[in-house]
């Protein structure tokens, strides 16, 4: 009964509009939330296995026929069994619940409020164009929401040291404001990706070993990830081709995976060794934790400017150095702490402007923990 | 009276200008430190590098930017300074190399070592990984 009630939601579905408004674009240019709802059924994908495990299969099915607009006569026929199906929705959530996210899908609907200057890339034809159209609405970031939240308890699950998912967050509000279709010159989708970043991962003196681990891991937790990472394995997908990094149900999904396998390849093999003594020696320090998130995440960009801050700040405790992260350090010709100052700046920007009460308030108290679940 | 409150102001002045003074004396100081190291890094670099002797120069370079770093650091006292940020980031940049001067030269350690000039590379260094590489790629030939 329930598998005939989802396949009358996925029939009936085309009828309607998406449940949600845009937060950014057009709603007619749903690209995005098309590929999304058909990844969701393609147990080839990624994403079918994000929305199982996010109970998302069912409600957003039944939720955009219970509160989408009928279009034809023929579904304004079908009226009874809509009602039908929104009560199943709705009983749906009730019984089964939705596990936790890992972040308030409140912060990313903020860090998606900021407008780019890049171009925007429509898939599969790889065609970039300055439209900045394509319809981002809540389920779609729920959705980035789930993979984010699958794929770091699946890090964890497989002792993978990575970003916390606060500074996860803030990194991606920076690098596209969660519109994975974006691109740069150099880097594309949600993580902005550069081509060094991408085969980094797949160098087996660097970050081959965590596609490996995750390819080979029976956990639940791992599900979705080890689709892509097995997919990997057999064939390297190609930076040039950006839809494998942008498109939604393989290259967003694979984005997030490498963007936070990347992050732990520079763990493993600069950041840990450099402060290993650091690390011993202020072990229980309360804002030793915050200095590991932000030395990971200043490791997005160049590895030389980013293990030189780290030789630079290692002679201050934990709470100077953290602070000192945020503060400029010149050097003849740049400032190692660049893209830590980009960032803070644009997460205080969402916080003044994009973010809403109550939520607004508990930024201003806590920060970015105010983000998360 | 007058004179009582003169003297005083004169000490504070004086003291401040000896302290300016030291500090720049410091300053100088510091600035040599770190003109020499880059004096030796291009002496280094425009030197003609062979395969059979380029361990024994590299690290002979590396061993002195370190002692110089080490100089500079201790002239900085607490604090940080430009010319300690740049020799910093010098070492890292210089990574790559060292890489090679710790290992044989073979296909594996030449892969490596490019691979990490790669993941170094920003435009505000642009000069300082071509030099790195035009090296590595004479090396690994």
């Amino acid at each position: 009964m329930k598998t005939l009630l989802i396949l009358s939601a996925a029939l009936f579905s085309t009828h309607f509009s998406y449940a949600n408004q845009c937060i950014s674009g057009d709603l007619k240019a749903t690209e995005l939330l098309d590929q999304m709802k058909a990844a969701s059924t393609n147990t080839n994908s990624p994403a079918f296995h994000v929305f199982q495990a996010y109970k998302k299969v069912d409600k957003p099915e039944g939720q955009s026929l219970a509160t989408g607009i009928c279009q034809s006569e023929e579904c304004k026929v079908k009226n009874d069994q809509l009602n039908d199906l929104k009560k199943f929705a709705a009983a749906n959530d009730n019984i089964l619940g939705a596990p936790n996210l890992l972040l308030k899908t409140d912060c990313l609907v903020a860090g998606s409020k900021f407008k780019a200057s890049s171009s925007q890339i429509s898939c599969p034809s790889g065609k970039r164009s300055k439209n900045f159209n394509f319809c981002i609405n809540r389920d779609f970031l729920e959705y980035q929401n789930a993979i984010i939240s699958s794929f770091m308890s699946c890090a964890a699950k497989s002792g993978i040291k990575t970003l916390d998912a606060a500074h996860l967050m803030k990194m991606y509000t920076l690098e596209s404001g969660f519109r994975p279709n974006y691109a740069y010159p150099g880097g594309v989708g949600i993580g902005q990706l550069t081509s060094i970043f991408v085969k980094d991962i797949h160098q087996a003196h660097r970050g081959r070993k965590y596609l490996n681990k995750i390819a080979a891991s029976e956990s639940a937790e791992c599900k979705a990830a080890k689709v892509i990472s097995e997919r990997d394995l057999k064939k390297q997908p190609r930076h040039s081709d950006n839809c494998s990094f942008v498109s939604v149900g393989d290259g967003l999904e694979r984005n997030i995976l490498y963007s936070i396998l990347g992050t732990a390849t520079a763990w493993e093999k600069n950041i840990e060794p450099k402060l290993r003594k650091y690390f011993a020696k202020y072990k229980d320090h309360p804002q030793l934790e915050e200095v590991k998130n932000l030395a990971l995440l200043n490791s997005y960009g160049p590895t030389g400017h980013a293990m030189a801050l780290l030789e630079r700040l290692s002679k201050y405790p934990p709470d100077r150095f953290a602070q000192a992260m945020k503060k400029p350090h010149a050097t003849e010709r740049a400032d190692l702490t660049k893209y830590i100052q980009r960032i803070e700046a644009r997460q205080s920007a969402m916080a003044k402007t994009m973010l809403l009460e109550p939520l607004k308030s508990q930024y201003a108290k806590d920060g970015v923990k105010a983000c998360v679940n | 009276m007058r004179k009582l409150i003169i003297v005083p102001q004169v000490f504070i002045i004086g003291l401040i200008c000896s302290s300016v003074a030291m500090a720049a004396a410091g300053d100088l100081q510091l600035r040599k430190v770190y003109n020499d190291l880059q004096a030796s890094k291009t002496a280094f670099f425009n030197s003609e590098i062979i395969k059979q002797d380029f361990s024994q120069k590299f690290k002979i370079l590396d061993a002195e930017i370190r002692a110089k770093y080490s100089q500079i650091q201790i002239l900085e006292g607490d604090g940080l300074s430009v010319e300690g940020n740049q020799t910093a980031l010098d070492l890292e940049l210089l990574e790559p190399l060292r890489m090679l001067a710790r290992n044989q030269i073979t296909k594996k350690s030449c892969s490596e070592a490019k691979h990490q000039n790669e993941l170094n590379a920003s435009p505000d260094e642009k000069d300082q990984i071509q030099t790195i590489e035009n090296l590595i790629t004479k090396l690994c030939q």
